[in-house]
C-alpha cells in the first residue's frame, strides 16, 4: 500500500508543484468537465516528475494517488464512468490554484451571475418577515448568509475583472494570423468577430449588465444596486446600523467595479473597428507588453534582490539604441598665473606645513571611542578641544568641510559624533578672532558609508565695535 | 604637397554644439522640433554629420567612441567604442523601450493608430497622461525599469534624449527615433520574429 499524506501535507505537495494543478485545471475547462479523468491526471504527474530525484518521485507519485487525493479529502468524488475513473476535485482547492494563475480565471457566466441575483432576492423577501432580534437564531443566520453571498459575489467579481483586464492577450492571440497576413485578412476578419462577439456577449457584457446601476431588469424586478439598498433600508430602520454600513462598503465595492469593465468593453469595440494596420499595431505592442510583463513578474518573487527588471534579453533582439548614454566630458584644469593666484597657493601651502608639524600623532590609542561609558566620552571631548585649540583656522567658506577633513586625517576612528562636537565647541567659542555664519547653502560629507547633509558655516573675521 | 584637411569643412562651433548633445545622451535627428516656431524642422547638426560622416566616424573613434547611425529612425548618438560597463548603457536602452511600448500600447489600445501618436498636432495630451498615470500595471512595471517617479520620469527621460518632443506643458509627440522603435516592433511582429 502507498503511504498517505494528511491534508495539509497533500496540498503542501500540490502548491510545490503548481504546474500539475494548473494544467489540470486547464483540461477541464477545456474539456467544460468539472471532473478530470485519473489516466489523464496521471499522465500530467508523470510528465513532471521525470526530472525528479526518485524518492521526490515516489512522494509525489504517492500524493497525487487517487486514494490519498480522496483520504486527503482534497478530491471529494470519485464518478465511476464507462470510460474509467473521475475525479471531482474540491472546489476550494480549485479555487486556490485559479487564485494563483490569473490565466486559470474563469469569466463568470450570465446564469451564474442570475443564479447570484436570484439568490439575493431570495434573501430579501425572507428580510421581510425577520424579526430583527439578536436572539432569533433565523434572523442572525439569515444576516451571516446575506453578508456571505455579498462577500462571495464580490471576490467573484473581482477575481472575473482580472480574467477581462487580460483580454488585449486574448484578441491579440486570435487575430495574430489575420493581422500578419494582407491576404488573407477579408476571409480572417469573419471568424475573428465571431470569436470576439462571443467573449463579449458571453462574459463581458453580463457583467457589465449586472453591475450598471441603471439598467431595468425584465419582469421590473430590481437590479443589484437596487436590491442592496432595499437590504440596507431595512437594516436601517431596525436601527441595525452596522450591518447596513457594511452592506453599503460592498455597494461602493460593486460600482467601483463597474469602471475597469467598461474599459474593457471600449476595449473591444476599438479593436473590431480596426483595420488590418491597426489591428496590426495593436497585436505588436499586446505581445511585446507580455514578454515586459513576464519580466515584471519575476521581480514579485520572493527574491528580495531582484527588484527591477532585466531587460538585456529584451534589448538584445529589438537592437535599439544599444549603448546610448550620457558621457562625461573631461574636465578643465584651473590654474592661473597672476599674483593673487600664487599667493593664495603660497598660503595653502603654508597653511598645511603648519598642520603637519602640529601634534601630529594617534590622538586616541585603544578603542575606547566605542566605550559607551560617559566618563571616556567626556575624556575623548577634553583631547578634541585641546587639539582644536591648537588648530590654526582661517576664513574659510565651509568650515565644517575643513574639519571635517582635518579630523579624518588626523584621528584614528574618526565619527560624526566628533564633528558635532567640535562644532558645538567652536560656536560655544568665545574671545575669538573669527565668528561662525550658518549660511542656507546645503552640503553633504560622507563619513564610511554614511553620508551627512548639513548647512555650510563660513568663518569670517570676527568684527570688534569699539565706537566709544 | 598640401592634402585635404577634414577639419577645415566642418565649423568648429557646429561640431562643438555636436559633441555637446551627443555626451549629453541625446540623439541627433534629422528632423528636430523648434520650440519656438512650433514645428519640425531640418536639423542642420544633422546634415553637418551625414555630410561629413566619415569625418565624424573618426573623430570619435579617435577619442574612444562609435558614432552610430541608426537608418530607420535616421538619427546619430554615441556609444563607447570597447564598452565595458554595457550593462548601464543597456538599462538605459531598456528604460526607452520600455517607456515608448507602454506608450504604443495604450495609444492603440484606446482605438488610434500609431501613426497619429508621431505628429505634432496629434500625439499624447494631458488625457491620455491622465489615463497612463491611472494605470496600476504601468506603474508598477515603470518602476521596475527604474523610473522611480512614474510618468513624469519617464517622459523626462524620453524629452530629455530626443526620442519625444514635447509641444506644450501637456503634450508630448514621439519623433523619429522613436517611432522606429515602435515600428521596428511592428514590423518584426508582422514577419513573425
Amino acid at each position: 500500500m502507498k503511504k498517505h499524506f494528511s491534508t495539509i501535507e497533500t496540498l503542501k505537495i500540490l502548491l510545490a508543484y503548481p504546474r500539475i494543478m494548473y494544467q489540470c485545471i486547464e483540461k477541464m475547462d477545456q474539456a467544460d468537465d468539472r471532473l478530470i479523468d485519473e489516466s489523464v491526471l496521471a499522465v500530467v504527474v508523470r510528465q513532471h516528475i521525470e526530472p525528479l530525484e526518485a524518492t521526490e518521485q515516489k512522494r509525489l507519485l504517492s500524493a497525487f494517488d487517487t486514494d490519498n487525493l480522496s483520504n486527503a479529502n482534497i478530491v471529494s468524488d470519485i464518478d465511476k464512468r464507462e470510460d474509467g475513473r473521475f475525479l471531482l476535485f474540491q472546489q476550494s482547492i480549485l479555487t486556490i490554484f485559479r487564485l494563483c494563475e490569473a490565466s486559470l480565471y474563469k469569466e463568470v457566466t450570465d446564469a451564474k451571475l442570475k443564479s447570484r441575483m436570484a439568490s439575493l432576492w431570495d434573501a430579501e423577501s425572507r428580510l421581510e418577515s425577520a424579526t430583527f432580534a439578536e436572539n432569533d437564531p433565523d434572523y442572525i443566520e439569515l444576516t451571516e448568509d446575506i453578508t456571505e453571498q455579498l462577500g462571495q459575489l464580490l471576490s467573484l467579481l473581482r477575481n472575473n475583472i482580472i480574467a477581462m483586464e487580460r483580454i488585449g492577450e486574448k484578441l491579440e492571440d486570435m487575430t495574430a494570423d489575420a493581422s500578419r497576413s494582407p491576404d488573407k485578412f477579408p476571409e480572417y476578419r469573419q471568424t475573428m468577430f465571431e470569436k470576439t462577439t462571443h467573449l463579449f456577449d458571453r462574459h463581458i457584457k453580463p457583467t457589465l449588465t449586472f453591475l450598471d446601476p441603471k439598467v431595468r431588469l425584465l419582469g421590473g424586478k430590481s437590479n443589484l444596486f437596487e436590491t442592496l439598498k432595499q437590504i440596507r433600508e431595512r437594516y436601517r430602520t431596525n436601527n441595525k446600523n452596522n450591518i447596513a454600513d457594511q452592506i453599503l462598503r460592498y455597494d461602493i465595492s460593486f460600482s467601483n467595479a463597474f469602471l475597469p469593465i467598461q474599459k474593457v468593453e471600449r476595449q473591444v469595440d476599438h479593436f473590431l473597428r480596426k483595420t488590418r494596420m491597426g489591428m496590426l499595431q495593436y497585436n505588436a505592442m499586446e505581445a511585446n507588453y507580455q514578454k515586459i510583463k513576464v519580466l515584471y513578474a519575476k521581480t514579485t518573487t520572493s527574491n528580495l534582490k531582484s527588484r527591477f527588471m532585466d531587460g538585456s534579453e529584451f534589448c538584445a533582439s529589438s537592437k535599439f539604441a544599444l549603448g546610448l548614454k550620457q558621457h562625461t566630458r573631461p574636465t578643465c584644469y584651473q590654474f592661473g598665473e597672476s599674483a593673487s593666484y600664487y599667493e593664495n597657493i603660497f598660503a595653502e601651502i603654508e597653511l598645511r606645513l603648519s598642520l603637519i608639524d602640529s601634534n601630529h600623532q594617534a590622538l586616541f590609542a585603544s578603542d575606547s571611542y566605542k566605550d559607551e561609558a560617559s566618563g571616556k566620552q567626556l575624556a575623548r571631548a577634553e583631547i578634541l578641544y585641546e587639539w582644536l585649540a591648537s588648530q590654526p583656522f582661517r576664513p574659510t567658506k565651509d568650515v565644517v568641510y575643513v574639519l571635517h577633513n582635518r579630523l579624518s586625517d588626523w584621528l584614528d576612528g574618526y565619527q560624526f559624533a566628533d564633528l558635532l562636537t567640535a562644532m558645538i565647541h567652536l560656536s560655544h567659542k568665545s574671545e575669538w578672532d573669527y565668528e561662525l555664519i550658518t549660511t542656507n547653502q546645503f552640503s553633504y560629507i560622507t563619513i564610511e558609508d554614511e553620508a551627512f547633509i548639513y548647512r555650510r558655516r563660513k568663518l569670517e573675521p570676527a568684527v570688534r565695535q569699539h565706537d566709544d | 604637397m598640401m592634402t585635404d584637411n577634414p577639419f577645415d569643412k566642418v565649423v568648429a562651433e557646429d561640431s562643438t554644439e555636436i559633441y555637446k548633445q551627443l555626451t549629453q545622451g541625446k540623439v541627433i535627428l534629422k528632423q528636430h522640433y523648434n520650440d519656438l516656431q512650433h514645428q519640425l524642422e531640418e536639423n542642420p547638426l544633422y546634415t553637418l554629420l551625414f555630410n561629413n560622416s566619415t569625418h565624424f566616424l573618426s573623430l570619435y573613434q579617435h577619442i574612444g567612441y562609435q558614432l552610430v547611425f541608426n537608418h530607420e529612425g535616421c538619427f546619430y548618438y554615441l556609444k563607447e567604442l570597447h564598452d565595458q560597463s554595457i550593462d548601464e548603457a543597456d538599462k538605459n536602452a531598456f528604460k526607452i523601450q520600455v517607456a515608448l511600448l507602454l506608450i504604443g500600447k495604450h495609444f492603440s489600445a484606446t482605438g488610434r493608430n500609431l501613426n497619429l501618436l508621431y505628429q505634432q498636432d496629434a500625439g499624447l495630451n494631458e488625457m491620455d497622461l491622465e489615463s497612463l498615470k491611472q494605470d496600476h500595471e504601468f506603474g508598477e512595471i515603470l518602476k521596475a525599469a527604474q523610473f522611480n517617479k512614474g510618468w513624469d520620469d519617464a517622459l523626462d527621460f524620453l524629452t530629455k534624449r530626443n526620442f519625444m518632443f514635447q509641444t506644450s506643458l501637456t503634450s508630448w509627440f514621439v519623433s523619429d527615433a522613436g517611432k522606429a522603435f515602435l515600428e521596428h516592433l511592428v514590423n518584426a511582429y508582422e514577419n513573425n520574429e
